[in-house]
Order: C-alpha cells, then sequence, then structure tokens
C-alpha cells in the first residue's frame, strides 16, 4: 500500500496537469485590443476558432507595428451571422445600429429587399475625418443588382450636398465622391460585372482622390482625380451603410444598396501607402475569420 | 414593404422601447425595425414600421430573435398584433421632394 501512494498521487498530479493544460491550452492574445473584440463578439454569443482568433490577433498586431493602426477610424467586419457582433468597430469600441430588413450571412450583410441599412451612428467629421486627411472603402462580396449606394451620408439641409458617398452606377461603376456630393469631387472604378469581389480604397489628400482596390490577383491604383476636392466631410449627417443618409435637417435612409458587404472603413491618414498596407491586411482578416477566398 | 401603419408619434414610442429594450440589459442600441414615413397614398402622412418575417427572425445576439424579447411581443400586440400589418408598396414610400442626385 505504502509503495502504491507516490504513483497514485503522480497520476493524480498528471492527471491535474493534463486537465489544467488542457483548459489553459486556448488562444492566447499578442494584442490586449484584440482580445477585447474577441470577447465581445464572443459575448455576442459568436464561437471563435482558434484560427479565427488568429486573423483577429495578427490584424492588430500587423497594425500596430505597420504604423497605420493609428489612423482607422472605424472598422467593420460583419461577417458574423448576427447583428451585435456586426455592430461592433474594431477600433473604436463603439456599436452602430442595424435598421430594418438586413440579411447577416456567413461572411458579409446582404440587402435583398432595399430596404435595410446600418447608421454607424457618427458623422465623418464626428469620426474624425478631415479634408486632406481622410479615407474609406468597403469590402465587397457582389455588386448590388440594380444602382445604390454602399455607404455614406450627405447634408442637403445646412451645406449644399455636403459629405463622401460612394455610389454604384451603371456598369457596377462605383463612384467615390468627397466633399461636394454630386459635384466632380470623384474618382471612379471601371465597370464590374455580378460575382466581382475586391476591396475598394480610397483616399483623399491634398484634394487629390486615389481609388485602389484589391483582389485576389493583389493590389491595384485605378483611379485617380487630381484637385477635385475642397469641402470638408459633413459634419451633420451620419455615415451609412447600405444605403445613403441623405440629411436634410433629419437622418434619412435613401437609394438601398442590394450588394453584399463583407467589411467597411473609415480612416484619416495622409500616407499614400496607406491603402496597400490595410487592405492587406483586411484581406487576411476576412478570410481568416470566414474560411472564404477574396 | 409589410409592417404596422401608425401615427408618427406612436412610432416614436414604439422605437424608444425597441432601444430601451436594448439598453436596459446593458447593450448598445444596435438594432431597431426602423420607420418610414408613407408620402402617399391611402396612409399618407402616417408612419410604416417594418415588421415582415425577415425582421422578425433577425438574428440579434445569443441566438435570440426580436420575438423571443417579451418587450417586443407586447409592443406587437400594441400596434394590433401580426395579423394587422399591412402591405404598403414602395412607391407610397418614396420621398419625392428629395432632390435626385
Amino acid at each position: 500500500m505504502a509503495s502504491s501512494r507516490p504513483l497514485s498521487r503522480l497520476l493524480s498530479r498528471s492527471l491535474s496537469r493534463s486537465l489544467v493544460g488542457g483548459l489553459a491550452s486556448g488562444f492566447s492574445f499578442s494584442d490586449t485590443d484584440a482580445a477585447t473584440y474577441a470577447a465581445a463578439i464572443e459575448g455576442d454569443g459568436v464561437a471563435l476558432s482558434d484560427d479565427q482568433k488568429q486573423a483577429i490577433d495578427t490584424f492588430y498586431v500587423t497594425g500596430k507595428s505597420g504604423g497605420w493602426y493609428s489612423s482607422l477610424a472605424r472598422v467593420y467586419l460583419p461577417v458574423w451571422q448576427q447583428a451585435s457582433a456586426n455592430s461592433r468597430c474594431l477600433v473604436s469600441g463603439t456599436q452602430g445600429t442595424f435598421n430594418g430588413s438586413i440579411g447577416h450571412n456567413a461572411g458579409y450583410i446582404s440587402n435583398p429587399s432595399y430596404s435595410g441599412y446600418f447608421d454607424t451612428g457618427s458623422t465623418s467629421v464626428g469620426k474624425g475625418l478631415s479634408l486632406g486627411a481622410q479615407g474609406y472603402g468597403f469590402l465587397q462580396v457582389d455588386i448590388s443588382g440594380s444602382l445604390g449606394t454602399p455607404m455614406g451620408g450627405y447634408d442637403d439641409f445646412n451645406s449644399f450636398d455636403n459629405g463622401n458617398v460612394v455610389k454604384q452606377r451603371v456598369g457596377g461603376r462605383m463612384r467615390f465622391y468627397y466633399g461636394e456630393y454630386s459635384g466632380s469631387s470623384f474618382a471612379q472604378s471601371g465597370a464590374q460585372s455580378s460575382g466581382t469581389q475586391r476591396i475598394f480604397a480610397s483616399i483623399e489628400s491634398g484634394g487629390d482622390i486615389y481609388l485602389d482596390d484589391r483582389t485576389s490577383s493583389g493590389f491595384n491604383n485605378i483611379a485617380y482625380s487630381s484637385g477635385v476636392v475642397a469641402d470638408e466631410p459633413s459634419s451633420y449627417a451620419n455615415d451609412y451603410l447600405m444605403a445613403v443618409n441623405a440629411y436634410f435637417g433629419y437622418d434619412n435612409a435613401d437609394e438601398y444598396w442590394g450588394g453584399e458587404m463583407g467589411a467597411a472603413f473609415f480612416h484619416t491618414s495622409t500616407d499614400s501607402g496607406f491603402n496597400s498596407d490595410f487592405t492587406l491586411a483586411l484581406k487576411n482578416l476576412w478570410e481568416g475569420c470566414t474560411g472564404l477566398s477574396l | 414593404m409589410i409592417g404596422f401603419v401608425t401615427t408618427p408619434e406612436t412610432a416614436a414610442v414604439v422605437l424608444d422601447a425597441i432601444r430601451d429594450a436594448q439598453l436596459s440589459r446593458g447593450h448598445a442600441h444596435f438594432w431597431t425595425t426602423g420607420s418610414k414615413p408613407i408620402y402617399s397614398g391611402d396612409h399618407a402622412g402616417k408612419t410604416l414600421i417594418p415588421a415582415g418575417d425577415d425582421i422578425l427572425d433577425t438574428p440579434l445576439r445569443q441566438g435570440q430573435t426580436p420575438r423571443d424579447f417579451p418587450e417586443f411581443t407586447q409592443l406587437v400586440e400594441t400596434l394590433g398584433g401580426l395579423e394587422s400589418r399591412v402591405d404598403i408598396h414602395a412607391k407610397y414610400l418614396a420621398n419625392t421632394n428629395a432632390p435626385n442626385l
């Protein structure tokens, strides 16, 4: 009996270590902001795999080491198949509000009835964007079957048509406006066919608009408009996703977009290299969290 | 669009209640039915609270939909129950005074 005690203790310790090790073998985040975001969406009921946690952690770590994280004003990743997690911004800790009928799908949100939208809860100025230091874009999983506005808001009440808006036009062309919406202050993509996936990233610097994209084949400069922006973004119209906020002294959703969106973002960078670095990280984040490929 | 036709004042009360149901649970105001002014037709001047089945089945969080919230069920009853919903054509919801940009 006496000789069996050490063995039983050894087995007991081994079993305890095994159990503790098993419980403690979960993913360990390198970045505290990544851990905070992951904990928030897990609190919403999203069951994150270690691969998804790694994708989230890598996004934050890459952004901070690359120097572009601090330029992010809002980043939304609506891939989690539910409204609460999809409403969370990855960088500000804020949540927007989904209005009406929006499809919360695996990897993207959709708007099949052309009647829902997402209110980011703040204007572009409120997010920190300003003339000469601003940009926005989104991850397109598919274009809309009809014309519409993937994201933006403009003020038609206090100042004439002032705001940042991207509008899907004939042929699936995406026109990114800055400042005076409906004027000539835009840069526009070429035609797109149904099923086209890409990240659109625009940036305004010194009155110039650079429009870039990232696809499965890499990063591309697709449009440039020189010296066309002279107006500040709107300080009245909250930015919407899946529609435009046409502000008439009150918020007013209009031009609903029926496409599919996997991410959206606003930034304050003045660095011409921002779009390339950020879109690569966003692509990796979206692919790592969804298991899909851009 | 399927929903409840009501006055703008009642719609505001309903939307406040939907918001408060989330805030009272310690959540952000991350979801709402929204409301839409009715600009023309028989119900011009009234407000539509969208309430199609796609909206009532929206996945909110923790596997719950709006139907799982007692407050939401109560609001639906206040508006006359699901059977009192009507289908308003989109043309009656279009603001013809809005500039076409």
